[in-house]
């Protein structure tokens, strides 16, 4: 098939059926871009020139005061030279910038804000700037030269030595501290902006990017939320200023938002590659696990790379401390650690008891989290009670060793801040159990994790997975709305027809129907089928027996569902006349339903209702668009009825149309009522009158002599056939003796 | 509003070159044919939108096939256009709308179309419908977002079709495959030096080339998406469109 492939440009990964295999979104901003010539473009970023710094003879005549003596880097931002400043005899780093940038106001300002930057630090480790100023159109930092290298050199030839590196992180520690004091976020901290001087010293150079912080006399420990000093604020509008690698999650999303905690995050990133010689990835492996370093250092590097900034360290000279005290307790194994643990005490950290204890409490938990469900799906009480009540105690002492442990943490003169205080611990809570089950027993952990997901399968194979189908309902006669006692009922699949189970109503009429489930009830997605269909089949002596089929969407629940079940009472086989007695003496409840089976898409189905009193029949059907229906009624004998007036009403609906007709009648008309015959309007081709009869329908349903419904089957061809089915019979009528055709009853009849 | 439109085109004064959609909206008793053979063109362009977009609707591929075919005899046979809001006036919207309707009423009907014996006016492609709609990965966007898709897709296969029948036709067809996939990604990356190496060229001719190529492409794109459009206006917003659709999925 076809591999998954990657657009070169975007990255993304490319579907099957791309156009020409390229990536459709590239091409389309291919598309989007406005007259991209061979030329350069002034934008930011790509097409710019390389700059070629001036010569130095150049740069001498420019700045009489200098000696220059070199260029010492170029790059697209600039170059810098080795000078000497004539009239205090002292070596000093010449910075100019691109000449163009100049004509740039932003970058322009950017710079200025450096110098600014630098002026307000006068630090050991920080170089200091001496002049800044613009020369014949040149913008030009004066500052301290540096006598060494950059941290970049040194990693290029591998990682550092464990030593090297404890030495130089607490150094810049030192001046990002004192940056940060003076309200001075570097955001640019990586390899190349760290000099090392021939002593050893460290110097952070570069505050290019760096950013003022309002409100620079708040206390130290206070996050500040950046607002730049300058109203200018060119770089700071949504575009992420510094080094990719070394940049902060936040500073990449939000760079309006980064405050010094950046610097710590960039930090920890360089300490990664001095220890490590490789920058972090995507998901960080400890430093101790790639080079045999102090273990403890571990927690201070992953700690400065913690994604979200109130997780590092608020302070640089905290990791400073932290740094040092590693350094200056000698012993990198594990074995040492623990025996620095016992002996320091407090110190260390919480002791190994109560890690123990947090193990076997996280055990209990997670024990009692699976003995839930398992106490729920088995409907067993006690295992579900025994569990809660186990979640309960593990989680309350979980608590409790967690405050713990957080008195602990603040001991070490780590105070969290305030606002993420829940964060910390919980991000303590999850560590623990992880180090103290290490520290416990491997074995141990892993066999109890075993045990546990073996015993909770065994469940889940034991237990029943679906529940019983129940149903439950009532069975009513359907003329007289009456309970039918001692109906019989059975549910089988349509498929087969074998019964899977069957009970008895009760007197009431209520029945209760419960199987096994061994497939889902039947239901349709997206035009197909999927599951089984099963029906109900109710009967009782003196009622038709009837089916109801049960989908998944039959009323109410799942598993459980409802179904209210009307019978239709039977016909006695022969003698109707009970029948028309009862209908004549109740008008109101005289109906019967003529229905007429579908073909192809032509259905017709009509229910007929008779007044006595009135005369009147009432017909109710549905009408299908373009298909009206004009109705005749017929006498025995064929002979079309006058009648006295149709009421017509119509119900639109969305498709079709509910139509009531009430046809009036003279009473003698209405007892020789033998048929009705509707017709339906000729499709096209239309024939004359416009009203071809190509389909006739015709449902005979009451004959004076005896009453009799017809149901019809439409077919393509005009004559219509029929055939006869029982009229329904309700067992409550009187008897009475039966009607003889053509004879009227008469006394009771009401009229 | 067609009179007038087609008024200004004859004059020249609209400054916008007659279209396929152009014309076929402004057809009406004067040119039918005229119009009939821009509508069959757009149509055996963008036909696979509507396959995808009913068979994202549910629709088994016989049945789905069945319905694009009768949507297009029926679209061609009738005037459906005369519906079209001419202030809209985009192709593709139009379409949409029509087939919709015509999935109404062919809901409402219910019926199976006749197989065989009809003469299709737009020779579509049916065995490979179906062996395309099936590599398409698991679609979780709506049944309109599946047809936006497509389109945009079917437009951009056909603005490439369209570019190399042309690089074909000055006989540079073998420059235009090596250079196809430069049409991707910023003009600073492109690798000039093996493109250079491989054609035996010198890089300053292959950056005029692919720049030239480019160029070519950018006007093909805009002329393609004009010709479903009926002004200068609608260009800019459906490329626009375009990028969301294919930016979303």
């Amino acid at each position: 098939m076809n591999a998954s492939k990657i657009c070169p440009s975007c990255r993304k990964s490319l579907e099957p059926n791309t156009p020409d295999g390229l990536c459709p979104e590239c091409l389309v901003k291919a598309g989007m871009s406005t007259g991209m010539d061979l030329g350069a473009d002034g934008q930011t970023g790509s097409g710019r020139a390389p700059f070629i710094a001036p010569p130095v003879e150049e740069m001498g005549r420019l700045f009489p005061q200098l000696e220059l003596l070199g260029l010492i880097g170029q790059g697209g931002m600039g170059a810098v030279y080795r000078a000497r400043q004539k009239e205090l005899d002292r070596v000093v780093a010449l910075k100019i910038l691109p000449p163009d940038i100049g004509r740039d106001a932003a970058f322009a300002e950017r710079f200025a804000r450096e110098a600014r930057a630098l002026a307000k630090l006068n630090h050991a480790g920080i170089v200091t700037l001496y002049e800044f100023g613009r020369a014949d159109g040149l913008f030009f930092f004066l500052m301290e030269f540096v006598d060494g290298v950059n941290l970049r050199q040194l990693l290029e030839n591998g990682r550092l030595a464990p030593r090297e590196a404890l030495a130089i992180v607490p150094q810049i520690c030192d001046a990002l501290q004192y940056a940060h004091d003076q309200g001075i976020v570097h955001r640019d901290i990586k390899p190349e902006n760290v000099l090392l001087d021939r002593r050893g010293r460290v110097k952070v150079a570069d505050f290019g990017v760096a950013k003022m912080i309002e409100g620079r006399d708040a206390p130290p420990g206070r996050p500040q939320t950046g607002e730049p000093a300058d109203p200018a604020n060119l770089t700071d509008a949504g575009k992420a200023m510094g080094t990719p690698q070394y940049m902060a999650p936040e500073q990449r999303e939000r760079p309006g938002e980064v405050d010094h905690r950046a610097d710590i995050y960039a930090l920890g990133v360089v300490f990664y590659q001095m220890l490590t010689g490789e920058l972090p990835g995507k998901t960080i492996e400890p430093p101790s696990k790639k080079v045999a370093i102090d273990v403890r250092l571990d927690e201070v590097v992953l700690r400065a790379l913690e994604k979200r900034p109130e997780w590092r360290y608020q302070q640089a000279s905290i990791l400073k401390t932290q740094v040092e005290t590693i350094a200056s307790t000698p012993g990198g194994s594990q074995a040492s650690n623990e025996a620095q643990d016992l002996k320091s005490g407090a110190k260390a950290g919480p002791d190994e008891d109560d890690r123990r204890r947090k193990a076997m409490l996280w055990y209990g938990l997670i024990a009692s989290v699976v003995g839930l469900p398992v106490g729920l799906a088995l409907n067993l009480p006690l295992v579900w009670g025994l569990s809660v009540a186990g979640i309960l105690i593990a989680g309350i002492k979980l608590g409790l060793l967690g405050a713990k442990l957080e008195k602990i943490e603040n001991q070490q003169g780590n105070p969290p801040p305030a606002s993420a205080k829940a964060a910390f611990l919980w991000r303590q809570v999850m560590r623990m159990p992880i180090t103290a089950a290490f520290l416990v027993s491997r074995r141990f952990a892993a066999t109890a994790a075993g045990i546990i997901v073996l015993a909770g399968f065994l469940v889940w194979l034991a237990a029943p997975k679906h529940p019983d189908y129940t149903m439950t309902g009532r069975i009513t006669d359907s003329v007289t709305g009456d309970p039918v006692s001692q109906a019989t009922l059975a549910v089988m699949r349509t498929d087969d027809n074998k019964p899977l189970r069957e009970t008895t109503g009760d007197d009431q009429g209520r029945y209760r129907l419960v199987w096994p489930h061994d497939a889902d009830l039947l239901y349709w997605r997206n035009g197909v089928r999927h599951g089984v269909e099963l029906a109900i089949r109710a009967s009782a002596p003196g009622y038709e027996e009837q089916s109801v089929s049960v989908t998944k969407s039959t009323d109410a629940g799942y598993y459980r569902k409802t179904l209210e079940i009307q019978l239709r009472p039977a016909h006695p086989g022969g003698d109707t006349s009970a029948w028309i007695d009862y209908l004549r003496l109740n008008p109101s409840v005289s109906s019967i339903g003529g229905g007429i089976s579908r073909y192809g898409d032509e259905a017709f189905s009509c229910e007929i209702l008779f007044d006595d009193k009135a005369c009147a029949i009432t017909l109710k059907y549905r009408e299908e668009p373009g298909a009206k229906y004009r109705v005749q009624i017929e006498e025995m004998g064929g002979r079309r009825l006058p009648l006295r007036g149709v009421v017509r009403s119509t119900q639109k609906k969305w498709r079709h149309a509910l139509v009531e007709e009430k046809i009036m009648m003279d009473r003698s008309e209405f007892d020789r009522v033998a048929a009705f015959v509707l017709q339906k309007p000729g499709i096209p081709p239309v024939g004359q009158n416009g009203f071809t009869p190509v389909i006739e329908r015709t449902v005979e349903v009451f004959a004076p002599s005896g009453w009799t419904c017809f149901d019809l089957e439409i077919g393509q061809d005009v004559s219509p056939r029929g055939r006869r089915v029982p009229v329904h019979r309700n067992p409550y009528v009187l008897n009475h003796d039966p009607i003889s055709p053509g004879q009227r009853r008469s006394a009771n009849s009401s009229s | 509003m067609t009179t007038s439109l087609t008024s200004k085109l004859d004059s020249g004064r609209m400054g916008f070159a007659p279209t396929q959609w152009t014309v076929v909206l402004a057809a009406g008793r004067d040119d039918p044919t005229r119009a009939r053979e821009a509508l069959a063109r757009l149509c055996e362009a963008y036909w696979y939108p509507l396959y995808a977009y009913v068979r994202r609707c549910g629709h088994s591929p016989e049945d789905a096939q069945d319905l694009v075919q009768e949507f297009f005899a029926q679209l061609l046979a009738h005037n459906w256009v005369a519906r079209a809001d001419q202030r809209k006036g985009r192709f593709r919207s139009f379409l949409l709308m029509v087939f919709n309707r015509f999935l109404t009423k062919e809901r409402e009907k219910a019926r199976t179309l006749k197989r065989g014996g009809r003469i299709s006016l737009v020779p579509l492609r049916w065995d490979t419908a179906e062996t395309r709609y099936a590599q398409e990965p698991a679609e979780t966007q709506t049944p309109d977002q599946v047809f936006e898709k497509h389109w945009a897709l079917a437009l951009l296969q056909n603005v490439l079709k369209r570019l190399r029948q042309d690089y074909a036709q000055d006989g540079k067809g073998a420059l235009f495959e090596k250079l196809e996939p430069s049409l991707v990604g910023p003009r600073e990356t492109q690798p000039y030096a093996s493109l250079a190496a491989e054609l035996n060229m010198s890089e300053g001719s292959v950056k005029v080339a692919v720049c030239r190529l480019r160029e070519r492409y950018r006007d093909c794109l805009r002329d393609e998406i004009s010709q479903t459009v009926s002004s200068s206006a609608e260009v800019d917003i459906e490329l626009r469109h375009l990028f969301r659709v294919l930016a979303r999925g």
